[in-house]
């Protein structure tokens, strides 16, 4: 079968033109660049590598708990997020460059408009960071950070219209602009907080809630559960409840958890209790969303965990730029925390193994892994690659770590 | 760690994306001393993966054709994984064709790959349709032992033979798919179901170069198609695998700033982490808009010829995808197919007008994974991604207020036009999901304004014109390109192809040097 478009002569005429066409249409073309690209440029907005911000002012919330209102460094607007987001922050304590991530305590349009985040930070006893904060931050303090992270968050095309909020201590921090956030932008959406608190007289941003509660009466609600030494069962029940969120006061708020979605934010051992409790109302997978769970504080609590290494000490070699080292590392902490204590400012995002941002290579070595490495990808396994912030060594280790984009070659 | 000197290499590539790979794997294995650099924390670019909850989403690939998995000669890809570099992939067989659904034409068919079976499908949809699509397939089967007869050949390819065996080839060549649609008098019926897969190059008709898309629509259809099962980061991550074994050196989260060129000659490249890095030749997987549009230092070392082959081209299609977890089996939805092309018609013309609007893609191409790899999510539930094409400049007024509450009605309208197209409930099953715009393609790969594919292939910009000017259009001296703006055009096995080419070249210019495979 011979096949001609236009005729055999003019076809193979064309044919052999193609090049002629090319340098004409080549030809006939402006020399202007490029001009930068509008999706680059929103990335760049949305998703900045890194911030430079300082503080503006610090407020107190209770005695062991401070929000801090940061703005950009040299002012202008930040990026816009989705309430439910975290900063990862990256403070360099005495030549330790470490990671924190705090989930961000204002509203999204504040970021444009006048520009700031707000983070609210509870001291811990003989914390590294939160100590450091306490000693140094005051108004003008500079802090680097990513932009905005995180998965959590509401989202309609995947949740229920009937939000449950459970919040646990300062795991109250991401819900605060959440439900502002979503009552104001979807209006058939109801939302109900369970608070989990230990004190009365020192609960974070009780004031903020109440106000969220006045513009919203019928589509919001708080009540508190105290499971505080000074709980008494005799208090006013539509606000206070005693012990701690269990099925029974989830049941007694919530007439149908099946069509509801949950939201998890507070202490490891509240999330344990949290999920058997909901888990027992049989509700579809997806309808639990858990905020990331942050550094595991005690590795031997977990399960399949060997306890006998944990007091353990070991050595690592570290690739790493182009370079190699050893550090010692303790069998308590996480490889990514033993990076860091060397100085070697390793990458890390979540600290939670659910981002993947502190991917590195084991080259040789046993590790165990939080929650047997949930969020590595599948050919990572094959390949030997795992994530030093949910990793704990198991032996003397030899890895190879990427390093961190904004930390400038040495 | 101790500070290091001036680093030199062989090469420095920029980007390790399919075409970057291709190339980094060529050159260590040839033994040049090769750095790869790539600003994600993750070697692949599009060939990546990402993991919500439960599942492990792919990005970007919905099949590689041509693979030559399928056929009874080992060629193509896995010829190229298996014998080439040897890197251990497991890939899983894309079951069929697609499934079509036409809504405003009522068509719904299932279209098989295999030439005899597709033929005998259109003649059942079409009554006496079937031979024109055996015409056209023919045609088509010639474009592509045409093209393989120029790859094997190189500069040693005989016009005399040209004529003489492929003068189908170079008769339709030049023409546009409707050109020579028009000139074989096929029927609309038959062209609406030969020209679904127009959508992996979002040219319309009019002005999509039908060497290009016969040759496409040939190798899907008579040599099938396949997946990886671990998703295309498998790819990445053997290959980069590959390349470390070879000596090669990758480093992640380094962007390329600049390329250092003196007196029209690259010289090497100046990192994010404020490094200088000397070499003797730059690769750049980073496309022609980025390095003439910035990357180029002096600027004043960007040749205005540069510009005007830049400006003459127009940007193809800015991918848009909607990834869902879902917590029931494909088997309880209902979901049977692994393509679903979706669309009220095939009117391409149209198609490609309606991508112009934010509220317009009329086609969606869709994938649901479990079709080919049954456990690529955990027992009881199913990955099914949405995906659609935008012409860039569409997006560029979004502002960070809008973009979160667009995309997701956006999304909604998607998920919504497969449902109503299959009949499948998606709405009340979704456990994770994940949306992907314009904006976000050019986040993690930094492609120019969130486009996908590279540049139209016009016919005066295809595959042969292309190639033929590779020389002649390298405006500066030792700065060499790679992936999809290549002459192989967009595509994993594209991008590859081009990268291990451009690797080539640059050994057998080196003195002493031949290529080993
Ligand atoms: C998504 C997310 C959101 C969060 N949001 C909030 C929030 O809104 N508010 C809030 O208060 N908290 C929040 N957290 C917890 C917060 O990130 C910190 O974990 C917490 O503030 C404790 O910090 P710290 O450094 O004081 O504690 P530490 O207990 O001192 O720090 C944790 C680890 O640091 C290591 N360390 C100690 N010394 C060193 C050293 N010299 N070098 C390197 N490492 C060392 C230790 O091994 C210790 O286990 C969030 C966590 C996550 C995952
Ligand atoms: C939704 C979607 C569906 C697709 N479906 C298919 C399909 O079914 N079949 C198929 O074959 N193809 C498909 N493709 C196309 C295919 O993914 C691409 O054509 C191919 O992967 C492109 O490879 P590349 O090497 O050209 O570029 P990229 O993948 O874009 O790689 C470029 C790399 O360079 C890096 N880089 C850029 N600038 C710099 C810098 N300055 N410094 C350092 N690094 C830099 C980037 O981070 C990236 O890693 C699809 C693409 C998309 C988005
Ligand atoms: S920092 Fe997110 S996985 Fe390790």
């Amino acid at each position: 079968m011979k096949i001609s478009v236009k005729g055999p002569a003019r076809d193979l005429a064309a044919f052999f033109l193609l090049g002629a066409r090319r340098r004409r249409h080549f030809r006939r073309a402006t020399s202007a660049p490029p001009a930068a690209g509008a999706m680059n440029r929103l990335a760049e907005k949305l998703h900045p590598g890194r911030l430079e911000l300082a503080v503006e002012s610090v407020r107190f919330e209770t005695p062991d708990t401070r929000t801090f209102r940061l703005t950009r460094h040299g002012g202008g607007e930040l990026p816009y997020f989705r309430a439910g987001q975290y900063l990862s922050l990256k403070p360099d304590i005495a030549g330790n460059r470490i990671t924190r991530p705090y989930s961000i305590t204002s509203l999204p349009e504040n970021a444009l408009d006048p520009g700031f985040y707000e983070i609210t930070i509870r001291k811990r006893d003989g914390g590294f960071f939160t100590g450091h904060v306490w000693e140094t931050w005051e108004a003008g303090s500079r802090i680097e950070s990513s932009g905005p992270l995180g998965w959590f968050g509401y989202e309609p095309l995947r949740d229920a219209k009937n939000l449950v909020f459970l919040a646990g201590g300062c795991g109250i921090t991401p819900f605060k602009p959440m439900a502002a956030d979503i009552l104001g932008s979807f209006p058939d959406v109801t939302i109900l907080l369970l608070y989990g608190i230990t004190d009365r007289g020192s609960i974070i941003f009780k004031d903020d809630l109440s106000a969220i509660e006045e513009a919203y009466p019928a589509r919001f609600r708080v009540v508190y559960v105290d499971s505080g030494p000074a709980a008494s069962g005799c208090d006013d029940r539509r606000v206070f409840e005693t012990g701690f969120i269990d099925r029974r006061i989830i049941a007694r708020y919530v007439s149908s958890p099946r069509d509801a979605t949950f939201y998890v934010c507070g202490p490891p051992a509240m999330h344990r209790l949290v999920e058997s409790e909901v888990g027992s109302f049989g509700l579809a997978p997806g309808r639990i969303r858990r905020e990331a769970a942050g550094d595991t504080i005690d590795v031997a609590a977990e399960p399949g965990y060997p306890a006998e290494k944990h007091g353990r000490q070991y050595r690592l070699t570290v690739h790493s730029a182009g370079g190699i080292c050893t550090i010692p590392a303790r069998a308590a902490e996480s490889v990514l925390q033993s990076l860091e204590r060397a100085g070697l400012a390793p990458p890390s995002e979540c600290r939670s193994g659910e981002c993947g941002y502190c991917r590195s290579k084991l080259l040789s070595g046993k590790i165990y892994g939080i929650n047997n490495h949930h969020g590595r990808r599948m050919a990572d396994a094959g390949f030997g690659y795992f994530h030093p912030c949910s990793s704990y060594p198991l032996s003397d280790l030899e890895i190879s770590v990427p390093v961190d984009p904004f930390v400038r070659r040495t | 760690m101790k500070p290091q000197e001036q680093r030199h290499f062989d090469a420095v590539i920029i980007g390790s994306g399919m075409g970057g790979l291709g190339a980094a794997v060529e050159l260590a294995m040839n033994g040049a001393g090769t750095l790869l650099l790539e600003q994600h924390n993750l070697p692949g670019g599009y060939a990546t993966s990402f993991v919500r909850g439960r599942f492990e989403f792919e990005p970007s690939l919905h099949e590689l054709g041509s693979a030559g998995f399928v056929e009874s000669e080992k060629r193509g890809l896995k010829k190229y994984f298996e014998d080439e570099i040897g890197a251990d992939i497991a890939f899983a067989r894309v079951p069929e064709a697609y499934r079509l659904i036409l809504t405003e034409k009522k068509i719904d068919v299932n279209v098989p790959f295999g030439i005899d079976a597709f033929i005998q499908t259109v003649d059942k949809q079409v009554p006496g349709g079937g031979r024109h699509a055996e015409r056209y397939l023919s045609l088509c089967g010639e474009i592509i032992a045409a093209l393989e007869y120029l790859a094997e050949a190189g500069s040693a390819a005989d016009k005399r033979k040209l004529l003489q065996d492929y003068g189908n080839f170079l008769r339709t060549s030049p023409y546009t798919m409707r050109e020579v649609a028009d000139s074989l008098k096929i029927p609309r019926e038959v062209l609406d179901l030969l020209y679904p897969y127009f959508c992996y190059i979002g040219v319309p008709e009019s002005r999509q170069s039908f060497m290009l898309f016969g040759a496409l629509l040939y190798s899907y259809i008579a040599y099938g198609a396949v997946i990886p099962r671990m998703r295309s980061h498998e790819i990445a991550s053997a290959m980069i695998a590959k390349f470390e074994e070879h000596g090669g050196l990758f480093e992640a989260n380094t962007k390329v700033e600049k390329i250092l060129v003196r007196k029209g000659r690259a010289v090497g490249v100046e990192t994010s982490r404020g490094e200088t890095i000397l070499c003797d030749t730059v690769v750049s997987n980073a496309g022609p808009p980025l390095v003439y549009g910035g990357l180029i230092s002096p600027e004043t070392e960007v040749p205005p010829t540069a510009l005007r082959n830049l400006n003459a081209r127009i940007l193809g299609p800015a991918g848009f995808v909607v990834y869902l977890g879902l917590n029931s089996s494909a088997r309880e939805l209902g979901l049977s197919s692994y393509s679903y092309f979706i669309s009220p018609h095939m009117d391409t013309d149209v198609i490609y007008e309606s991508m112009k609007q934010f509220e317009g893609p009329l086609m969606q191409a869709s994938v649901c994974l479990n079709a080919a790899i049954p456990d690529c999510s955990p027992p009881g539930t199913t990955i099914l991604s949405l995906t659609t094409v935008y012409t860039p400049g569409v997006w560029d007024s979004v502002t960070p207020a809008d973009y979160f509450t667009l995309k997701n009605r956006l999304a909604g309208k998607m998920i919504s036009q497969f449902e109503e197209a299959t009949g499948v409930k998606l709405r009340g099953h979704i456990e994770e999901i994940e949306v992907a715009t314009p904006q976000t393609f050019s986040r993690y790969t930094g492609t120019y304004n969130g486009s996908i594919y590279g540049w139209e292939p016009e016919p005066w910009d295809s595959i042969i014109p292309r190639a033929l000017s590779e020389e002649k259009e390298r405006y500066i001296d030792r700065l060499y390109f790679c992936g999809g703006y290549g002459f192989r055009t967009h595509g994993f096995s594209g991008a590859l192809f081009s990268g291990r080419k451009t690797a080539r070249d640059i050994i057998s210019g080196l003195p002493g040097k031949e290529v080993t495979v």
